[in-house]
Order: C-alpha cells, then sequence, then structure tokens
C-alpha cells in the first residue's frame, strides 16, 4: 500500500488504509488483507491509532448489554397487543 | 435377568419453531401470536430503542411493529426466517416515526454534553467499582448519543451488525441491501462513531 506522507512523517487523509482497516476490523478473514493492515499501522501512528481505536469500539459495542425493556413499557404492549388480536 | 423398569425421565419440551407458531397464527391462533410476542419483544425492543434513542419513542415504535407483524403475518411466505422478517418490520417502523421525528424537532432537546475527554476505554470486568461503573454508563450514553446522530443508512446498519450482533447476511437480508452495501454502511458507520468517540477510545 503507498502511503501519502506529509513532511511530518505522519499519515493524513489515507483514504485507501482507513478503508482496508475497517474490513479487516469488520473481521474479514483475508491473509493478504490482514498483512497490508497491520504492516501499514506498523509504520504509520495516525492509522495504527485509527486501527486500536475501531478495535476497541467494534468490542465494546459486541459487549454493549441489552436495553432493559421497562415494566410500563411491557405493560402498554401487551395491552396494545390483546386488543389488537382479540378484536379481530 | 430381570428386565429393568425403564425409569420416566422428564425431559424439557423443545421450543415450538418459530414457522410453526407463524403457521399457527396465520390459521387464526392467538396464543401462537402471544407466544411470538414473549419470544421477541426484547431483541425488538432493543432495535427500537437503539435507533429511536428513547424510550418513549422506542415503546410507540415496539408496538406498532408487533401491530404491523399481526396484521400482515398473514402474507408472511417464509421465504426468510420469521425473526429476519420481524426485524425488518420494526427497523422499518422507526426510521419512519425516526424520519418524522426529525422533521417536527428542528432542535434537539438533547444537546451534546461535552464530558471530560481523557477516559481511558474501559472494558466490562468483574469488579465493578463505583468509579468504573460510572464511567461505563458514561461510556453506554456516549454511544448512544453517537448513534442517534448516525445518518440513518448507517445507523440501521450498526444497530443490527454491532449492537445487536446480527451477521452481516442477515442484516443484508433486514435492510434488503447486498451484503457489500452492508459492509461499505458497516465501515462508514464505524469510522463516523469512532470519530464522536475518539476520546473514549
Amino acid at each position: 500500500m503507498k502511503k501519502r506522507k506529509k513532511q511530518t512523517g505522519e499519515c493524513h487523509e489515507c483514504d485507501e488504509a482507513r478503508e482496508l482497516i475497517a474490513r479487516y476490523v469488520g473481521g474479514e478473514e483475508d491473509e493478504e488483507l490482514a498483512r497490508q493492515v497491520l504492516l501499514h499501522a506498523q509504520t504509520c501512528a495516525e492509522c495504527a491509532t485509527l486501527l486500536r481505536s475501531l478495535k476497541r469500539l467494534v468490542h465494546y459495542c459486541s459487549l454493549e448489554p441489552n436495553c432493559e425493556m421497562p415494566v410500563a413499557v411491557r405493560r402498554e404492549l401487551w395491552v396494545t397487543i390483546r386488543r389488537e388480536i382479540h378484536t379481530d | 435377568m430381570p428386565e429393568h423398569k425403564q425409569l420416566a425421565v422428564a425431559t424439557p419440551a423443545l421450543p415450538v419453531p418459530d414457522d410453526v407458531l407463524v403457521r399457527r397464527v396465520q390459521a387464526g391462533n392467538t396464543e401462537a401470536f402471544e407466544e411470538l410476542v414473549r419470544r421477541y419483544e426484547r431483541k425488538v425492543y432493543n432495535i427500537t430503542y437503539r435507533l429511536m434513542g428513547n424510550e418513549q419513542d422506542a415503546s410507540e415504535a415496539l408496538q406498532d411493529a408487533f401491530m404491523r407483524a399481526y396484521r400482515f403475518i398473514g402474507k408472511f411466505q417464509f421465504k426468510s426466517s420469521f425473526f429476519t422478517w420481524l426485524y425488518r418490520i420494526a427497523t422499518n417502523v422507526s426510521l419512519s416515526k425516526l424520519r418524522k421525528r426529525e422533521k417536527i424537532d428542528t432542535v434537539s432537546i438533547d444537546q451534546p454534553v461535552n464530558e471530560a475527554g481523557d477516559l481511558p476505554f474501559e472494558i466490562p470486568d468483574v469488579k465493578y467499582g463505583p468509579e468504573k461503573l460510572m464511567k461505563q454508563r458514561e461510556l453506554r450514553a456516549a454511544l448512544q448519543k453517537a448513534v442517534d446522530e448516525l445518518p440513518e443508512d448507517y445507523r440501521s446498519v450498526v444497530v443490527l451488525r454491532d449492537l445487536e450482533g446480527l451477521s452481516n447476511e442477515e442484516v443484508s437480508n433486514v435492510l434488503h441491501l447486498s451484503v457489500a452495501a452492508v459492509k461499505s454502511r458497516l465501515h462508514r458507520g464505524r469510522l463516523v462513531l469512532r470519530e464522536k468517540l475518539v476520546s473514549y477510545l
């Protein structure tokens, strides 16, 4: 992957890398993709940060517990359901 | 050798498959529909809550979704699984309400709260100290807020895939999108979310 480096050595607006990182984090099983992403992340601090934060985001989302359905919401649902199915 | 008496072992009854329940509903059995509601009410509430962002709207969308499911279950042709069909209804109902709400709300009553920016990312573990719980609560609230602010196309994909744990294929079935489109929206949605939550990550 060609990096577009600015004089500072940081990788700015590296759209291609961002796209590949997102695919990699999304769980695409592709060895070449993984190799490219990890190689790139080793040489680009900005993309390494992006990779790390996206992995954390996906991980956090996967741990997010179900919302508790409030009792009042459930009660209201069942009132509506029973009204609907018994007035057919 | 005396024959052993066969012991009567109580085996738990297997749950009736969704498809069987759907056929019963189509034949007029309302109790079968109630069983389907019991089976999916929490999952559907999760979807409506994630998409709508507040309890009141989520509750209305939840009721509408099940009412629509009941009214149209006669047309269900078993081309997809029941839950895919139900999730599609719940997603569509929520997005439709969302569009109406956005037309009405010119100013959001939930203004962004600028939290301290340097909270480290916390993975929940078994040692829930009050500080950790607080941070997780903050992160959870920030996540829901960030999801609320996602463009609609990204929001439904992120909710179903990342928060509800559906596979790319299931999301594509629910939303009537190609798997490639799901992946593309998911990637872009995650990038937007990451931008919004960068201080937590």
